[in-house]
């Protein structure tokens, strides 16, 4: 034996968590011995971030049953069981980026500020198998409003750009039409506010996601069905 | 990548070069380096034989070649404190570990990597892993068995179930 393949296996992990999940998925698939280090836990220990730990079973993160779960995977499953199946608290559910690793969230409507002046009756708070949460806002009425989500950055990866999404579902009674809705979008503190122009499409499918910020330059808008619903 | 061994060969022990001692260490295939201390403690390995008194005679280097040794010795003497003048000429010198296109060249990262690892030397153990990595990064499965000259030992079977376990990986 020579080459790489003289290394001891430890050795041949090391080169492989310089990598990515997705190469090393690959280098799992070329020989015996590479996929012994490529499915190793020293690999996906480095793809994993480095505070998953609290983020899956910190205080209000996770309910503890779950987590002792999650624990008793290899490094790999854990990577992959994250990235598929949000860890959720009620308020916040939490899931890697499959091919960088990185931390998204999702904040449930309960945690947002909504407010449209003094007209609350045109939101009613209820339930849908559909949703992630277990309460969702329903919105009637014309009137603009403001959406305020809340993020501590501490929660999120190091040196990456995020996007804000907003995820809704459009009723089956929408009368909006064709109509365009204006929509801006900013930092809160900031006057540095994005307008964008949303178009509906007549047959519109019933999960939606809205682009949020940090997008391309061009101002109008289609949404598109998110794949995770 | 081109390296010329910088120590030369001594037969002698435990000496000093004026108040630096030097440290004597002996490849597999039988070549002696006389290395000062003060570099040859960048690998852990070393250190700890050095603060344990066990660096007193010779210091046999398993699975390591006097060619391999002299090359390790070579980055040892480029990463000694004050040895470059500045950390882009030191950047500029390591990046001949970048392009490991020849088999030549990988079989020197190779035969380093295995040599950091049994000295444990942190800084080239690095340079080494994420040269190959990034050899292979976005590589195809067949490709990186050609890279590394290894042929599949799994059957047809066992090779099917493996992709579509790791399926996710094979898109796009």
């Amino acid at each position: 034996m020579s080459g790489m393949l003289a290394l001891p296996e430890g050795c041949i992990a090391a080169v492989i968590s310089f990598t990515s999940p997705r190469d090393a998925c690959r280098l799992a698939c070329v020989s015996t011995a590479f996929r012994s280090a490529a499915d190793s836990d020293v690999v996906w220990d480095h793809f994993l971030p480095p505070d998953y730990l609290s983020a899956i079973s910190g205080p209000g993160s996770v309910s503890g049953s779950s987590s002792s779960t999650w624990l008793a995977l290899s490094k790999k499953e854990l990577y992959f069981r994250i990235c598929h199946n949000l860890i959720h608290n009620g308020r916040m559910s939490f899931w890697f980026d499959l091919s960088s690793g990185k931390k998204c969230y999702m904040i449930s409507a309960r945690e947002l500020d909504i407010d449209d002046g003094d007209n609350t009756h045109s939101w009613m708070w209820y339930s849908t198998y559909e949703a992630k949460f277990c309460e969702v806002l329903r919105r009637t009425g014309y009137k603009p409003f403001e959406v305020r989500g809340k993020i501590s950055t501490s929660l999120l990866s190091p040196t990456t750009t995020y996007v804000a999404y907003l995820v809704f579902v459009q009723h089956s009674v929408f009368h909006g039409g064709d109509s365009p809705i204006n929509a801006a979008v900013g930092l809160v503190g900031s006057n540095n506010f994005h307008n964008r122009t949303i178009y509906f499409p007549k047959l519109f499918p019933r999960e939606l996601y809205c682009p949020g910020e940090q997008d391309e330059d061009d101002n109008d808008f289609f949404p598109k069905k998110r794949a995770d619903g | 990548m081109s390296t010329a061994a910088t120590a030369d060969a001594s037969s002698s022990g435990d000496t000093t070069e004026g108040s630096v001692r030097l440290l004597t260490l002996q490849s597999e295939d039988g070549e002696v380096f006389e290395v000062k201390e003060t570099i040859a403690t960048q690998s852990v390995t070393i250190k700890g034989m050095v603060d344990d008194d066990c660096a007193t005679s010779t210091i046999p280097v398993c699975n390591v070649t006097g060619r391999t040794l002299a090359m390790v010795i070579e980055w040892w003497n480029k990463h000694e404190i004050g040895a470059v003048s500045n950390e882009k000429e030191l950047k500029e010198w390591e990046s001949q570990f970048d392009t490991i296109d020849d088999k030549s060249d990988r079989d020197d990262v190779y035969d380093l990597l295995m040599a950091a690892n049994y000295l444990n030397i942190p800084t080239l153990l690095d340079c080494c892993t994420s040269a190959v990595a990034e050899a292979i990064k976005g590589k195809s499965t067949d490709e990186m068995r050609e890279f590394f000259d290894i042929k599949s030992d799994f059957d047809e079977k066992e090779e099917d179930a493996l992709r579509k376990e790791n399926q996710w990986a094979f898109e796009n």
